[in-house]
């Protein structure tokens, strides 16, 4: 396949930075900052009030998408369009809910010349929180003691077994610490009405949050990886500031990861510093929220995802940064006409630059 | 005085900041302080420590000796040495 590198389009899901930041507009900005390729980047939004749909900073274009439940055929369909009309090169998916459909669909997608550097249905099962146990074995380290409950009738024993304080999380999405029964089943009631069962019960593992984020090659090596502690986090446990780390128990932990899985781009390994013995909490198949933090650091993990998406010679060279950067996310306001969601609520895309009008 | 490799993961600055690179802890202490973990790089002896502050800072010999013990043992406590 030939590429024109001057006017690779990129398409970026997730792109809602509210209060439960999606990582779309993290990655967006680290395509922007990319001195090695020109992008034009297309917000691939499942709802028009999504806060990226408005960053023209970062985004050229935002086309509508169906949701992540649809029939694929639909979302095949729409990609399909946005192919033909802005010639979309690479996706990079964002969003948990969307992962399997492209995995099983990226043949189909590389059939139509949209490229992906996403894990595969294999490699996102291994992910899957319920199966937590399983990969703390491969990458050799401990987890909470945890509960899996399928149905209201398993709490009481699963309380049981696990006392609060305790962690309540959602397959896909939600995390909140509970410390009584009353909030667990507030707590679970909110959980299983907007994402289901299964639900996870989990010991609170009391200790510095430390995550490693990386990218897989799919052969086994990692192409790039930053460590990062979390200092303070938002009441869903959203990173709120944060400190580079170089530390060599989580570079471990990635890397037999990695070994063992053959993973395919990008992870996010999430772990509990307890003294000296590290938790494994999850294992996300996806960048983080705050992955412009590693952009800052000097590894502009998105560009890689671009370039091993289009067979480009990728950086195979593990890249150093900086440990004691600090990042710290900031709340901002910006004001727009109620005119600009005319646009996208009516013909489902936007064009943000009057220049890029046809980008 | 042992080798504590421990320290070789802090950044200390002349202020007194020091932040652990491996877990992302940060702490501070005052110049006496700083001049205590500089020794501990440098090998000196725990004696060697209090002789050399009781002689810089003009203090009683006897309390720096339990001082430098409060300090070591909290930064044990820690996990920086």
């Amino acid at each position: 396949m030939t590429f024109n590198r001057e006017n690779i389009c990129v398409g970026i899901t997730g792109i809602n930075s509210c209060e439960n930041p999606a990582p779309g507009v993290g990655v967006a900005k680290s395509l922007r900052s990319s001195f090695a390729y020109p992008h034009r980047i297309i917000g691939l939004a499942y709802d028009g009030m999504e806060s990226g749909v408005f960053l023209n900073n970062f985004f050229d274009k935002i086309c509508l998408m169906p949701y992540p439940s649809s029939d694929p055929k639909h979302t095949l369909a729409r990609l399909s369009y946005i192919k033909n009309k802005f010639d979309l090169n690479v996706i990079i998916p964002n969003l948990d809910s969307e992962l399997l459909f492209y995995a099983r669909y990226h043949q189909q997608l590389k059939e139509l010349g949209i490229y992906l550097f996403s894990p595969t249905e294999t490699q996102l099962e291994l992910c899957n929180k319920i199966k937590l146990e399983n990969l703390s074995k491969i990458v050799d380290t401990k987890i909470p003691n945890q509960e899996i409950i399928f149905s209201y009738d398993q709490l009481h024993s699963a309380i049981k077994k696990i006392p609060p304080p305790l962690v309540i999380k959602g397959n896909s999405y939600c995390c909140y610490k509970t410390t009584s029964l009353q909030e667990v089943t507030i707590y679970l009631n909110k959980i299983i009405y907007n994402y289901g069962y299964p639900v996870i019960i989990q010991d609170e593992i009391v200790g510095d949050e430390i995550n490693i984020i990386g990218i897989g090659n799919g052969e086994g090596k990692i192409l790039g990886s930053a460590c990062v502690r979390k200092i303070t986090t938002t009441g869903i446990g959203k990173i709120w500031t944060g400190v580079s780390i170089h530390n060599t128990k989580l570079d471990n932990i990635a890397r037999k990861f990695v070994e063992y899985t053959n993973w395919r781009g990008p992870f996010e390994i999430e772990c509990i510093a307890s003294g000296e013995q590290i938790y494994l909490i999850e294992v996300n198949p996806r960048f983080p929220s705050w992955i412009y933090f590693s952009t800052q650091l000097g590894l502009n993990l998105p560009e890689i995802i671009v370039c091993n998406a289009l067979g480009y010679n990728a950086k195979n060279e593990p890249i150093s940064y900086v440990a004691g950067k600090l990042f710290i996310r900031h709340i901002e306001e910006s004001i727009y006409n109620i005119s600009d969601l005319d646009d996208i609520f009516t013909q489902g895309e936007l064009s943000l630059y009057s220049e890029n009008k046809e980008a | 005085m042992d080798n504590y490799t421990n320290l070789s993961k802090l950044s200390l600055s002349n202020s007194g900041f020091i932040f652990d690179k491996h877990t992302g802890s940060s702490y501070f202490t005052n110049c006496i302080g700083i001049e205590i973990i500089n020794m501990i790089n440098k090998q000196y002896s725990i004696n060697d420590i209090a002789n050399n502050i009781a002689e810089q800072f003009s203090l009683d010999k006897k309390t720096i000796d339990a001082d430098l013990t409060d300090f070591i043992n909290n930064m044990r406590f820690l996990g920086i040495l």
